[in-house]
């Protein structure tokens, strides 16, 4: 990803402290105009969530602020001080992947795999919202996040056996 | 028989038509640890940095490359 030099002016030598899944972790000596995408990965070492358009167009970066779903490449790291950051590392413990994971997986929604953490993220605040969505509200709630290899049929499937597994055991 | 209907035969063979397997990197990429390249790192890796005009349809007279000169470890510069 493209770095941005801190400019002089604005100072260096910020320290504040951010909660990513369950931690809080220490930032330090760092530029306040720092995206929240650019900290977990390069400061933080969380390189699950993926820079890709560093615009809020694709997706891939996609994480959960206070439980809302938002492009970390526009959110500033430093705004995000004092809120639960919950990123793809966060969402199940390493080896039990969760029910939205593991259907991506069987459904064969997975190719290259760049844009997968962040739809899954994005389908986990899906269903969490709405569980039982209709085609169309899962076509537009994933219709940030960019794949360039699927289609999105399958990813589609994914959230709609998950929904289905969820309802017949609750 | 041959080997390979031997094989088949016992249902030894992997990726044959209709089978349905699962991919072998997808838990990794669900769970966001699989590696993409700008996710890998190593001792000794250089980083580079490109500097473009700040102005549209501008032409670049001059680069002052004296911060990066004065940088502790370089490689090389342009």
């Amino acid at each position: 990803m493209t770095t941005t030099p801190m400019p002089a002016e604005l100072g260096s030598n910020q320290l504040y402290t951010l909660r990513v899944n369950g931690e809080d972790r220490e930032v330090r000596d760092a530029w306040v105009g720092e995206s929240l995408l650019f900290v977990l990965r390069e400061r933080l070492g969380l390189l699950g969530s993926k820079g890709a358009c560093e615009q809020g167009e694709c997706g891939s970066c996609s994480v959960l602020v206070d439980g809302e779903l938002v492009c970390s490449c526009l959110v500033l790291a430093a705004s995000a001080s004092g809120r639960e950051i919950v990123s793809i590392e966060g969402i199940a413990p390493v080896g039990s992947p969760t029910d939205v994971q593991q259907a991506f997986v069987d459904a064969g929604a997975v190719q290259c795999g760049f844009c997968t953490p962040g739809l899954i993220m994005a389908t986990h605040a899906l269903l969490d919202q709405s569980p039982e969505p209709s085609e169309l509200e899962i076509r537009e709630a994933l219709s940030g996040n960019i794949c360039r290899c699927t289609g999105y049929g399958r990813i589609i499937e994914a959230v709609q056996r998950v929904s289905v597994a969820r309802r017949a055991a609750p | 028989m041959t080997a390979l209907d031997a094989a088949v035969g016992e249902r030894v063979l992997p990726g044959r038509i209709g089978d349905s397997p699962v991919r072998p990197d997808g838990v990794a990429k669900v769970q966001g640890s699989f590696a993409f390249s700008g996710d890998m790192s190593a001792d000794g890796f250089l980083w580079g940095a490109t500097l473009r005009s700040p102005h549209p349809s501008a032409r670049i007279r001059s680069i002052d490359l004296s911060a990066a000169k004065a940088a502790p470890a370089k490689a090389a510069k342009k």
